[in-house]
């Protein structure tokens, strides 16, 4: 069954219940993957996985029910059972269903989603990369793994306004992790790129990075200006993405509330949400309600210029939506969510940034941000490792350390942003950021 | 859930080019999900998830489709693209004609889908509201009251052909504390294998009044001192330390291709003699519970580590041919999307000698951590992290004033030695598990322990 006969028994059901607000939500998503290690082919997988959601609002309340078993009866079985449970909620405003953007409204993504590549070409690239990576150091050991994916989705949304968009994207990547071993300990380092081609240096990255890990010594407690790696940056913006939500402030769980307007961060901090940025294959033109999205600048030369809507939060704000509203899954209620999340590039080149720090620490990893940092408090205090920067240039790796402190601080403590901005795994949600510099954060060491 | 002669033609089709074996996954799953937010149940969720995931090896090379297309016509084009993944040769091995088993299923009085929403809905204001009003700083309470009722069918060219039903109930809530100019938060979250009787024990009051009273003690708390130090971690969800120091390290998903520091470690002695670990999934009703693995294998009880000494590993179907060693009833996923792979179920480190007051009376300075929320680990390497959720200073064996923001790093190896004491008040907390096969739900547990130096992540 294709979206459009779904939707018909859907609308169907739906008049004769006498509902009169309600929208459907189709994803169909497909992967393929292979990996190989030490040496060898390992695993091939492929998935394909459909689903569709049903909303409707009955007295004011917003009822839903979803299923991934796309035949007949069970899409009539959809509409009874989002009415019951709009019986459980508590009325607050009158559901939102919108009646569409206007059609010019919907910019053009600049990458479409094109098919998924043949299943013997992700194996190439695998072994491809496994061979690579064994090249490129003697000291390469068992568990060094390689691999190529990639994935397509595809989302329909379709309601009682007369809305109906559709929507592709896709992705594709290769990585290599690479676990060298000198005799003394194992090391790992680990690399991917967009694109499933392996001519590039991927698994030279992944072993230069375990190679210098080598050896990692230890720091003293203390407070240290510091420099988080791009990726690490990236790592700290998607865990603490939830502060920009606007429904996250109207309901105390965001410390940016009522800050629109005002310094939140360093001059030098600007803070993008692009749903449309070049380096991200997963582009997105409407949100879950089906409202246009846009670019926006969220943080400006370090001002909150605004936080994030959907229909519901925006008009209890007395805002607009900024196209924000998310759905993680078909399951899951409309949320407010950013879409690639980017930091402006500074104009430091990483060496110049290194230069002005002088003495301190470069973290290239940050771990187990899930539980040690908090979005409502802004606190974190995460497991790192990186190298010691002496007299501007990076020298000896170091490990089992610490760095704690406050997101909030941490914004206005920025005394440096570079111009290396990378982009992480394509992804509707993703995150592009530079390196960047802070001065004086307390480290827990030896 | 699928008739006895497709799966055959199914797994038929899936070792017909050369593949030496082939497993079949089919899974039904409705879930349902309240939650509460300033002070209304804000949203429900209710999901049928269906699917199938066709799977097969040659040798320890493993080729996996899944699809959610279960029509007849969706799951031949699934085998096809396993056994098109698996290359152009000719079947030497075929599917033994099936012998399908009774459904297992846990003892449930009341089933979370025979129960009304609104009932499931009053447990979780009633939890919510206990937060709210234990006080006024309590400013937002955020509640989620989740119920699974997962079945599955695993078959295998063996002849297997097994189906469960396992049903889990969890309530949580999680509270912000505000004093005007600072926010500190709260979380509880309890769970089991069990129906809404779970809640017959556990009152969703006490619940509401644990996250919140978390959240009041951290808004008083100073930032905690960084640094090295002995902590002392309470029992149920403090035995998230084994969970990461060392029980990733001893799943074959890690060891079987060598990147686990426990590699190669079986008979020696890996900790303090006082630690005793097991991993469970025989518990009636736990949280990581379950009759049969979803490769279709019995749970069983593990005994990890005894007396400091490694016993066991725990191995799944492609680990058990990685290794040369039998399956130990652990393999895991979160859904038929996912191939599996060998996870933990309940994992605690047992009762030891100490008196949990004696624990805390031996400690000059240190830590008490009380509450702990998750963390993660490198198997590789063993260097884990996790957070304190509420934590005290101790001085002079007495427990002092509250401390906020801190987190436990180390290597596995290093902190299993360094456990010097185990106390007696064995407990276990729920916690959802984050790995290759999706999220699984594992219990983690132990009684009150000491660990004499570890680096406490703290302001300095």
């Amino acid at each position: 069954m294709n979206f459009s006969e779904m939707k018909e028994i859907l609308f169907g059901e739906a008049k004769k219940a006498g509902l009169t607000d309600y929208d459907v939500y189709f994803r169909m998503a497909s992967d393929a993957s292979a990996e190989a290690l030490n040496r060898e082919l390992s695993s091939c997988t492929s998935g394909t996985t459909g689903g569709i959601s049903f909303r409707c609002a009955v007295n004011g309340c917003i009822g839903s029910a979803s299923t991934q078993c796309l035949e007949k009866q069970e899409l009539i079985e959809l509409v009874p059972r989002a009415i019951a449970n709009t019986g459980v909620i508590d009325a607050d405003e009158t559901p939102i269903f919108f009646e569409g953007s206007g059609k010019d409204a919907y910019r053009k993504v600049t990458v479409t989603a094109s098919e998924l590549p043949q299943a013997s070409t992700l194996r190439h690239a695998a072994l491809q990369l496994q061979e690579q990576l064994y090249a490129a150091s003697e000291m390469m050991t068992d568990g060094t793994s390689s691999g190529a994916g990639a994935a397509n989705i595809s989302v329909s949304l379709a309601n009682s306004k007369g809305l109906d968009l559709s929507h592709s994207a896709g992705m594709s990547y290769t990585y290599a992790e690479a676990i060298v071993n000198d005799g003394k300990e194992p090391s790992f380092g680990f690399a991917f790129a967009p694109g499933v081609d392996t001519d590039g240096d991927l698994a030279q990255k992944a072993t230069a990075e375990a190679l210098a890990r080598l050896g990692a010594g230890s720091v003293k407690t203390g407070s240290y200006d510091v420099i988080f790696s791009a990726k690490q940056v990236r790592t700290l913006l998607s865990a603490f993405s939830g502060i920009f939500s606007g429904k996250n402030a109207m309901l105390g769980l965001s410390l940016l509330a009522g800050k629109e307007g005002q310094k939140v961060a360093s001059d030098l901090l600007t803070v993008v949400d692009d749903p449309f940025y070049a380096e991200n294959t997963m582009q997105m033109p409407f949100d879950a309600e089906g409202v246009a999205t846009k670019e926006k600048n969220l943080i400006e030369n370090g001002v909150l210029q605004t936080l994030l809507y959907d229909l519901t939060y925006a008009k209890k704000a007395g805002k607009e939506s900024t196209g924000n509203a998310a759905r993680g899954s078909i399951a899951d209620p409309v949320s407010i969510s950013p879409y690639c999340l980017r930091i402006a590039p500074g104009s430091d080149s990483p060496d110049t940034l290194r230069e002005k720090m002088g003495n301190g620490l470069y973290i290239t990893e940050l771990k187990g941000l899930h539980a040690g940092s908090n979005a409502v408090t802004g606190d974190f205090s995460i497991e790192s490792a990186g190298f010691w920067v002496e007299n501007g240039k990076l020298t000896t790796p170091v490990h089992s350390f610490t760095v704690a402190g406050n997101f909030f601080d941490l914004l206005k403590a920025i005394d440096g942003v570079a111009n290396n901005v990378e982009m992480g795994m394509p992804s509707v949600s993703g995150t592009a950021a530079p390196d960047v510099l802070i001065r004086g954060i307390s480290v827990a060491g030896a | 859930m699928i008739e006895k002669n497709v799966i055959e033609e199914l797994l038929g089709i899936a070792v017909s080019t050369g593949a030496d074996f082939a497993e079949l996954f089919a899974q039904k799953e409705r879930s349902g999900q309240l939650r509460f937010i300033s002070g209304k149940i804000e949203s429900v969720r209710d999901h049928q998830l269906s699917g199938v995931g066709i799977r097969a090896f040659v040798g320890a090379k493993t080729f996996y489709a899944s699809t959610s297309d279960t029509s007849r016509q969706g799951l031949l084009r699934c085998a096809a693209a396993v056994a098109g993944a698996v290359g152009d040769g000719v079947g030497a091995s075929r599917c033994m004609n099936l012998n399908p088993e009774a459904v297992t299923e846990d003892k449930i009085l009341n089933y979370p889908n025979d129960v009304e929403a609104k009932r499931k809905a009053d447990i979780l204001r009633e939890a919510a509201d206990a937060a709210i009003h234990l006080d006024e700083k309590i400013v937002q309470v955020q509640g989620t009251f989740l119920d699974v009722d997962r079945r599955f069918l695993v078959a295998n060219t063996e002849g297997l052909c097994r189906e469960d039903r396992k049903i889990r109930t969890r309530i949580s809530i999680s509270a912000v504390a505000s004093d005007g100019h600072e926010n500190q938060s709260g979380f509880f979250g309890p769970g089991a294998g069990q129906g809404i009787e779970f809640f017959e024990k556990r009152s969703p009051r006490s619940v509401g009044e644990r996250a919140a009273r978390q959240a009041l003690t951290n808004l008083s708390a100073v930032y905690c001192p960084a640094g090295t130090m002995t902590v002392a971690i309470e029992n149920g969800f403090g035995g998230v330390i084994f969970h990461e120091a060392c029980g990733h390290s001893l799943e074959a998903t890690a060891v079987g291709i060598g990147a686990s520091q426990m590699a190669g470690k079986l008979g020696q002695q890996i900790a303090n003699p006082k630690v005793t670990a097991i991993d469970d999934g025989t518990i009636a009703g736990g949280w990581g519970s379950f009759s049969i693995d979803d490769e279709g294998n019995p749970a069983q009880r593990n005994v990890l580590i005894e007396n400091g000494i490694l016993k066991s590993y725990m191995v799944d179907r492609l680990g058990s041919r990685r290794m040369g060693v039998p399956m130990t009833g652990n393999s895991r996923r979160e859904n038929y999307t996912y191939e599996p792979t060998s996870r933990m179920t309940n994992t605690f480190i047992a009762n030891g000698p100490d008196k949990n007051e004696d624990i805390i009376a031996s400690m000059e300075y240190g830590l008490y951590a009380k509450a702990m929320g998750g963390g993660s680990v490198n198997p590789l390497t063993g260097e884990f992290n996790f957070a304190v959720t509420e934590g005290y200073l101790v001085r002079n064996g007495k427990i002092c004033e509250p401390v906020r923001g801190a987190s436990l790093i180390g290597t596995g190896s290093q902190i299993l030695q360094d456990i010097d004491m185990v106390g007696q008040n064995m407990a276990t907390g729920q916690g959802m598990c984050g790995s290759s096969s999706g999220s699984v739900p594992t219990d983690v547990g132990q009684p009150l322990i000491r660990v004499a130096k570890i680096t406490v992540g703290g302001r300095s």
